[in-house]
């Protein structure tokens, strides 16, 4: 059974403490948001699980499967299943979104695969896969042909991380402020896509949110509120009704 | 040889007076302007002092080669000894020239003409190569010709070297170039000066598409220069890969009214690579349009400049210019400076830049490698991007294939490889082209 483990993470940036002793637990499967206000430290949480280097762990241990990742590269975190959703996705030029996804599809997806005797998709059927997601996701087919994420819209660019998700299939997906930029229409497509990863694929996820506008999309099983570094309060998804109705001061004063 | 000695050894060499005159006065020039100073190179003189005490006999024997080739498509072969040239009977027929430069030319007015005009633009290492050049070619396109397969022009330096090639094409015709410059593997330091000069008739147009993958031992000065009058198009798909130093000076005079010039460059420097590249669009003709996009990525301690300039003088009204200069850095002693100028003296215009130089981003690389690249695959993905807009806009795929090829070795630092065997490498690619070229029906086509 697939798992993602924090246990007591402390995290620190330029010497100053940002994350104070969280702890959660993700079973394949499962949806949990992870909802607070601004300054929380949910980034930087879904960034130190990615392996972001510019963060200190001082305390605690993030384990996927059982196996501590901590010394891991981002590359080696994502190979075992672990993907990040960005909250803002960068651009890179000169890498057209098809070979891009070409080239992760076939150095996450390509031994895996093979070591487990699957077929690996080829150029022509990865061609076509790529098209039917384009589909789902209401993307133009041109999207393959453009430059990754460069001068895509902001929903336009989550829609692009969902597509990546769906390509790479991973175990455990932390997505980060999935709707954030998009219109309602995008909101809708990205919580579809979600949700597709998380029954096809059984993806356990680890929604990143401030508000709860896309949980009316997605219903999440469990719902734990971040502030100040820590986990100050979970629950189901009564916790988030309650937060649009109160917000967050009512939890920080309790 | 004293530079004196090689001109009294050309004098002997029955060039006519006007050209030993042109020699003389453009050696005055050379020796009066001053040594540049450019910006990046603070106090540091990058291209002033050769020996030029060097340079070998003038040339008129055929070089010797070893490739083994009967083919019908046209081709030339230059080393520091000579010049090997193919030409086909069905070409040469229709008018076609290509010769040497200090054989028998025919257009001696023409050729002259070409000189004396390029020879006004103020450039040091310009004057230095029209007192000096000892090799080059010579090559004519007729009235109405457009000619689709390209012409192979391949230099394979082994040492000192200083060569013209002039191209006239005359008007409506067409010709596609494929230029590359190779050298034999040595580490003695070698001055290669190479100069193209162009004249587009109207409505002539002309690719270049030059590689240059010389060794790291070779100086390096490249003077391209077009002229094009109306309705004329001039396009060079430009890439420097190798060489100590590179000096690249690009002049584009849009002189007829609605003529086109586009200076596509990519520049890939590692290890202790020096490049100076500027790029000049000259608007005079009214309705003129000019592109430059030049891109470089800079690795190890290499250094580079790209400098630029759009200048529309006041009869080009209703032209359009556009000048791009972008570097990247990849390592903290790589240097690379980017540098935009406009010198516009009429309104109706529309000229537009954009200048850049950027370290590789960390959070690139983080995304990158949360998609499960390595950090090098990640690098790599976000270098070779950056040629990309670069390279898309360039003409011929061959080019294009040979660019991502040549990227690819540098990225692994096996640039070299090419240095070993270019005759094998060579005659292999050249049979694969004549196999290629045997699929077409024909060579040309009349407009």
């Amino acid at each position: 059974m697939s798992e993602l483990t924090i246990k007591d993470l402390h995290v620190e940036i330029d010497g100053k403490e940002i994350v104070k002793g969280i702890d959660l637990t993700i079973k394949k499967g499962e949806i949990h948001a992870l909802m607070g206000p601004n300054g929380s430290g949910k980034t930087s949480l879904a960034y130190v699980l990615m392996g972001h280097p510019k963060y200190k762990i001082t305390k605690g241990e993030i384990l996927l499967d059982g196996q501590n990742i901590l010394s891991l590269s981002p590359d080696k975190r994502a190979k075992l299943g672990l993907f990040l959703g960005f909250q803002y996705p960068v651009e890179v030029s000169g890498v057209s979104l098809s070979n891009f996804l070409r080239t992760v599809y076939m150095s996450v997806n390509g031994q895996k695969k093979k070591d487990v005797g699957e077929e690996v998709l080829s150029i022509l059927e990865f061609r076509e896969f790529l098209k039917q997601k384009l589909q789902e996701l209401q993307m133009d087919q041109s999207f393959a042909n453009r430059y990754l994420n460069e001068g895509f819209s902001g929903g336009e660019k989550k829609r692009a991380e969902v597509l990546q998700m769906a390509i790479l299939k991973p175990k455990i997906a932390i997505i980060d402020e999935a709707d954030s930029g998009a219109d309602v229409d995008a909101l809708k497509l990205i919580a579809k896509g979600i949700a597709d990863i998380n029954k096809t694929n059984n993806t356990g996820i680890l929604l990143i949110t401030h508000y709860n506008r896309i949980l009316h999309h997605l219903a999440p099983d469990y719902v734990h509120v971040m502030i100040n570094g820590k986990i100050i309060k979970s629950g189901d998804k009564k916790l988030a009704d309650e937060i649009e109705e109160k917000g967050y001061e009512t939890l920080r004063a309790g | 040889m004293s530079v004196d000695n090689f001109l009294d050894k050309i004098k002997a060499n029955n060039e006519p007076s006007w050209l030993k005159e042109f020699r003389e006065n453009s050696l005055k020039s050379y020796e009066n302007m001053k040594s540049e100073n450019t910006e990046l190179f603070k106090h540091q003189t990058l291209f002033n002092d050769f020996d030029l005490e060097e340079f070998q006999d003038y040339i008129n024997s055929d070089a010797d080669f070893n490739f083994h080739l009967t083919d019908d498509f046209a081709f030339s072969l230059q080393n520091s000894n000579g010049i090997k040239i193919n030409l086909p009977d069905s070409l040469k027929e229709k008018g076609i020239i290509i010769s040497q430069l200090n054989s028998d030319i025919k257009n001696e007015q023409q050729f002259k003409q070409i000189l004396i005009s390029d020879s006004k633009i103020e450039d040091k290492f310009s004057h230095m190569n029209n007192a000096l050049f000892n090799s080059g070619l010579y090559i004519y396109i007729p009235k109405g010709l457009q000619i689709e397969i390209p012409f192979r022009l391949l230099t394979s330096v082994n040492s000192n070297l200083i060569s013209k090639t002039i191209f006239i094409l005359e008007q409506d015709s067409m010709l596609k170039v494929i230029k590359e410059d190779y050298s034999i593997r040595s580490d003695k330091s070698v001055l290669f000066s190479d100069s193209i000069e162009v004249l587009l008739k109207d409505g002539a147009e002309l690719h270049v598409s030059h590689v240059q993958n010389l060794g790291q031992n070779i100086v390096h000065l490249s003077n391209k220069i077009s002229t094009g009058h109306r309705n004329s198009r001039m396009h060079w798909n430009i890439g420097y890969f190798g060489g100590k130093k590179v000096r690249s000076r690009v002049y584009n005079v849009l002189l007829g009214e609605g003529s086109e010039a586009e200076d596509m460059e990519v520049l890939f420097g590692n290890k202790e690579q020096q490049f100076d590249v500027f790029s000049t669009l000259l608007h005079t003709g009214k309705n003129t349009i000019g592109r430059v996009l030049s891109n470089g990525v800079l690795r190890d301690k290499s250094i580079s400049i790209f400098k630029g300039m759009i200048k529309i003088s006041e009869g080009a009204k209703n032209s359009s210019s556009f000048l791009g200069e972008h570097a990247m850095l990849l390592s903290k002693e790589a240097k690379a400076k980017a540098i935009p100028g406009l010198e516009i003296e009429t309104n109706e215009v529309k000229a537009t830049h954009s200048a850049s130089v950027s370290q590789i981003e960390e959070d690139k690389i983080f995304y990158l490698m949360s998609r499960g690249l390595s950090d090098e695959e990640s690098k790599k993905m976000i270098a070779l991007g950056f040629f990309e807009p670069v390279i898309q806009r360039m003409l011929l795929d061959e080019i294009k294939n040979k660019l991502y090829q040549l990227l690819e070795l540098k990225w692994q630092g096996r640039e070299d490889e090419f240095l070993d065997d270019l005759d094998k490498l060579k005659t292999e690619e050249f049979k694969e082209m004549k196999r290629k070229e045997d699929m077409f029906a024909g060579h040309y086509k009349y407009r």
